[in-house]
């Protein structure tokens, strides 16, 4: 009777617990089908709280506490709740809060999140929630490509905020000694290729001590992979999905030969891949062993402090990617952050989180506060025009120049394909680089692989 | 008759009932904590509850599908071999070379505790800075110490941490390093748990210590050597911390724990993240099970 | 018969002088790349790394401590994780004692069952409870606190097992006696097991210290945001000092060593004041 007995009771637990755990699983609660007038808010009188999620660097706290500042002149009565996060990459925190119904009311991130959220029915629909009106009153503003990144289809998702994108940089010391004082950068990909080859082969002191041109790959920060594939896509005439993110098309022709070109450079030796990112900028930066590399302007503060020759001007110099296709500029791509809302914000708070977030991308001040303060780009178009990108710079001889060649490049950049399998496409398509670059599989192999991995994802 | 049913009733359970009261802010506290959170797991992972795709479709049963699909799944197979083989090795290099150092500290007669304080240290040493460590020692340019080393015979930097063939064994390293002494302490005791007359005994019939070794030693060892061998089977499996900390999203170095907690964390797909999960833990438990029975006979008693 | 006696001990002499030769081996393959660090953490300003190998650092510059000390607010850190490794520690030696002892000491129905519930924990991949315990966490409305940190693992299954395994070599007569004089389960657990097992609750203390000193993964999901409740691992993690706005530059790499070094010292002298306990403690717990 016992065992019996014994073997019941085991099982009445185990249901009453399943039966616990069960009654216990809960969405969190949305309401995507709110809807207001943006032209009938009365600033004076809104009212909400509005929780921000904003990343752990020091330099990025008083921007925002500036911006709230003066929003809260504007918008007395609206409680901005600031809360500081422990890790600058906070995208894991904000799922696990979002399944817990503890996710901010705003937060930034890269625009390829947003609409990935967006997507997936996470971030409010801003075209629905404002009735079109959204793209009526904003879009004009802000430069084009960066007010699609935030955006699929007919919908937009978030306000973009800063924009920057990659350069290709080269240290002209090196240059001259190895090429002769008039030295100038080079405009194809081959000619690049030429020169990077003939840097490495360079001997000093019986050693080879430069390296050519450098690109990362499996680097520890996955973004910086794709940052770099999306943009060597495109230099072919060829992209990462369709226009309607539906499918993967890297194993269209286009790719295939970007994939061949990676790959032939790489066995020829004018690429050297190395992975970590943060290493690969000290050699170039601090060491000042590389020649040629492809970077962001956010590096200005130790583009312009690397002095290795002492001659009172900073080694590196920037200029247009060069070109690998006839016909075709050298895209890079664009890397742009906004601020977006989760749906799960409450409804009362709904419109203060509209109005906060279209302050701190349309305020003109506080846009550019943010820019600055990070050596990046704005999004707004009227930014583009400032000042600061334009009038010399005492301490730096090569200030007009610099932003100048970026600007340029800025508004040639293609954004990533923002979509909800995002992680799983980045994780695909480094371990794609690698086994092209160092496992030695054919070009075809390689995209063919990759497009039907990828292509699972959307099934 | 009923009341005196009551009463021997009482009397018969009244141990167990107070032993059970004892338990039971443990039990609540543990039931909560884990066992709910089991459950609960459990639950998720037989609807839908994927974040990217849950808010638009809602919460659906979906059965057992998740579990057959964990079988098929590219990166967590990927990731289990890669756990095994991490297992394989720390089991047999923590094993191995701290029954070495235990038996070489056995030898000595004096400095037994210099050498036991000195080698253990490592084993305190918190993952963080395990990676710190690790990042400093195998850094794939030219300023890493090992790369350091080696360009002082001439040999030109290697990316340890990228490469293919070096990933994995590259991320090792110190985790050994660390690892070996934990074992290496509860060998000792063991070894010190070994009467001394028995050496005596032996030692009027032979000379030999790898004999003395095989025949006494390894035998009464027995005991120490499957816990310690139980818990290296439990830690490698789990396996998540340096993959997770040094080399991010690699595919060279994926541990199956790691990509569960990718699945649960990045790619918001937790209900397939509980069934990687659940799927290690009755590997785990198999393999626990293995061992107990394979082990038992080996045991020796007095 | 002399002849014998010199070949034994030469022989004997070799394979000591092996032993003692594999041990120091292994100290300094231990010690080699944390001595680089240390090496590193010295550094001045104008360190740039360079292909070669530092054994010396170019200077020795205390004051990159200093600077590490400061910006990355350990003196909290510090405070918070001996809070909680203390309190964690403390809590748990008392849950743990009680549970054993009943394991250990008591005959009762369903003990085996009630033995491999607790023990099941062990096998369980903590990962997988991380979500669901987060959830938790907030619906009890603990997310953010300091408590929520300590909560989840105050049922330390390993530190059962431990003394557990210890108590069956307390010979049962002793304790038989103390109920034959009346005493009561309480006190018989208090005044009689509890000091009769100190080796390995010692040894357990040291052991949960230490690894609660070093969790990182938990508290960073517990407290959700830079709080002022961060331990010392996390405000490890959390430090990247900038030199001339940038990240990457060597200075800020031989602060961040600095940092390391900084929150690996408590332990190292937690671990040479309280040594005897380890190597003495695991001795005694009976593991034979």
């Amino acid at each position: 009777m016992s065992k019996i007995l014994r073997k019941l009771t085991c099982l009445i637990l185990a249901a009453a617990c399943l039966a616990g755990g069960a009654a216990c699983v809960k969405l969190p609660e949305v309401n995507n089908d709110f809807t207001f007038d943006p032209d009938t808010v009365d600033p004076a009188t809104l009212t909400g709280t509005v929780s921000v999620w904003w990343a752990p660097m020091d330099f990025m706290w008083e921007p925002m506490e500036r911006a709230i500042e003066k929003f809260n002149k504007q918008y007395p009565n609206v409680t901005i709740d600031l809360i500081k996060k422990t890790r600058a990459d906070y995208y894991d925190d904000l799922n696990l809060a979002f399944a817990n119904g503890t996710a901010p009311d705003v937060v930034r991130l890269d625009h390829v999140y947003v609409q990935s959220l967006g997507e997936s029915g996470r971030v409010l629909d801003l075209t629905k929630m404002t009735g079109g009106k959204v793209e009526i009153n904003e879009e004009e503003q802000f430069i084009d490509q960066t007010w699609q990144a935030m955006r699929i289809g007919e919908h937009q998702y978030g306000f973009p905020l800063e924009s920057n994108t990659t350069l290709f940089m080269y240290n002209e010391t090196i240059c001259e000694e190895v090429f002769g004082p008039d030295y100038t950068p080079p405009t194809t990909f081959e000619e690049l290729c030429e020169q990077s080859l003939q840097v490495r082969a360079y001997e000093k002191d019986g050693e080879n001590p430069y390296h050519g041109f450098i690109m990362p790959i499996n680097a520890s920060n996955s973004q910086h992979d794709m940052y770099v594939i999306n943009g060597w896509m495109a230099r072919f005439g060829a992209s990462l999905l369709n226009d309607e993110r539906t499918e993967c098309t890297l194993n269209t022709p286009e790719a295939i030969e970007a994939f061949r070109t990676m790959q032939d450079a790489a066995d020829s030796g004018a690429i050297e891949y190395t992975g970590y990112a943060p290493y690969l900028e000290n050699q170039f930066i601090y060491d000042g062993t590389v020649a040629f590399i492809e970077m962001g302007s956010w590096i200005y503060n130790d583009v312009k402090g690397m002095d290795l020759n002492l001659d009172g001007e900073s080694d590196i110099k920037v200029a247009a990617i060069p070109s690998t296709t006839e016909g075709i500029p050298g895209y890079a791509t664009l890397g742009s952050s906004g601020l977006c809302i989760n749906s799960t914000c409450k409804d009362e708070n709904k419109i203060a989180a509209y109005e906060f977030i279209r302050f701190c991308a349309t305020d003109y001040e506080t846009h550019m506060d943010f820019a600055k303060e990070m050596k990046v780009f704005p999004s707004l178009e009227a930014g583009l025009e400032d000042p600061y990108y334009h009038e010399p710079n005492e301490s730096d001889p090569n200030w007009v120049e610099y932003w100048d060649i970026f600007m340029d490049q800025l508004l040639i950049s293609v954004p990533r394909p923002g979509t909800k399998f995002w992680p799983e496409i980045t994780t695909k398509l480094k371990y794609a680089e690698y086994k092209l670059v160092d496992g030695g599989q054919s070009p075809e192999k390689v995209a063919n692989d990759v497009t039907a991995d990828i292509n699972k994802l959307f099934r | 008759m009923k009341g005196i049913d009551i009463k021997k009733w009482y009397h018969k359970y009244r141990n167990d009932l107070k032993c059970y009261l004892l338990l039971l802010v443990p039990i609540c506290l543990f039931s909560v904590f884990f066992v709910y959170g089991f459950v609960r797991g459990f639950v998720f992972s037989l609807l839908n509850y994927d974040l990217r795709f849950v808010m638009l479709e809602g919460l659906q049963f979906v059965g057992f599908e998740h579990y057959a699909e964990v079988f098929r799944d590219k990166d967590f197979l990927n990731g289990l071999l890669h756990t095994t083989i991490w297992t394989v090795v720390m089991l047999i290099g923590n094993n191995g070379f701290g029954l070495l150092m235990a038996v070489c500290l056995m030898k000595l007669s004096r400095g037994r505790k210099f050498f036991l304080a000195g080698l253990y240290w490592p084993a305190l040493v918190s993952a963080a800075i395990t990676t710190q460590i690790t990042l400093y020692v195998f850094n794939p340019t030219e300023t890493g110490i090992l790369n350091s080393f080696l360009s002082v015979f001439g040999i030109p930097p290697k990316d340890w941490l990228v490469n293919e063939d070096t990933a994995l064994i590259s991320l090792m390293v110190i985790p050994f390093f660390t690892g070996f002494s934990q074992k290496m302490i509860i060998f000792y005791a063991g070894l010190n748990g070994i009467p001394k007359t028995y050496y005596e005994a032996a030692s009027l019939d032979t000379d030999s210590g790898v004999q003395i070794f095989g025949y006494i030693t390894w035998p009464l060892l027995g005991p120490v050597v499957f816990l310690n061998v139980l818990l290296s089977l439990i830690e490698g499996m789990k396996v998540i911390a340096p993959m997770q900390l040094i080399t991010p999203h690699n595919d060279f170095t994926m541990s199956a724990i790691y990509a569960m907690y990718i699945d649960a964390f990045e790619n918001t797909n937790f209900s397939f993240a509980f069934a990687e999960g659940f799927v290690m833990f009755v590997i785990i438990m198999v393999l626990t099970v293995i061992q107990n029975l394979t082990q038992k006979e080996t045991v020796v008693y007095e | 018969m002399n002849k014998v006696k010199t070949k034994g001990s030469i022989g004997k002499r070799v394979v000591l002088g092996l032993c003692y030769g594999t041990l120091v081996l292994f100290m300094l393959f231990q010690i080699l790349p944390f001595y680089f660090s240390f090496v590193e953490s010295l550094q001045p300003e104008t360190y740039r790394p360079g292909g070669t190998l530092h054994l010396l650092p170019e200077s020795i510059n205390i004051k990159n401590y200093l600077t590490a000390w400061q910006g990355s607010d350990m003196i909290m850190g510090i405070v918070w994780s001996l809070i909680y490794a203390g309190g964690f520690t403390f809590v748990t030696v008392i849950i743990i004692s009680l549970v054993a002892y009943v394991l250990a000491k008591k005959k009762f129905r369903g003990q085996q069952f009630v033995f491999l519930f607790f023990m099941s924990a062990l096998m369980v991949p903590g990962e997988i409870l991380l979500v669901s315990n987060y959830l938790l966490i907030t619906e009890i409305g603990l997310l953010g606190s300091p408590l929520a940190v300590v909560l989840p693992g105050l049922v330390n299954i390993f530190g059962i097992f431990l003394l557990k395994q210890f108590m069956h070599t307390i010979p049962d007569s002793v304790i038989e006696s103390a109920v034959l004089d009346g005493a009561g389960d309480w006190k018989i657990l208090t005044r009689l097991v509890i000091p009769m097992s100190m080796p390995a609750i010692a040894t357990y203390c040291i052991i949960t210290f230490v690894g609660q000193w070093n969790e990182y993964l938990w508290p960073q999901l517990a407290l959700n945001s830079v709080s002022p409740f961060d331990p010392i691992q996390i405000k490890l993690l959390m430090y990247r000092p900038t030199i001339n706005g940038s990240e990457n530059h060597p200075y800020a790499s031989v602060l961040r060593t600095a940092a390391t070094m900084i929150t690996l010292l408590p332990v190292l002298v937690f671990y040479f004041s309280f040594q005897k306990y380890f190597t003495e403690g695991i001795n005694v717990t009976g593991l034979k």
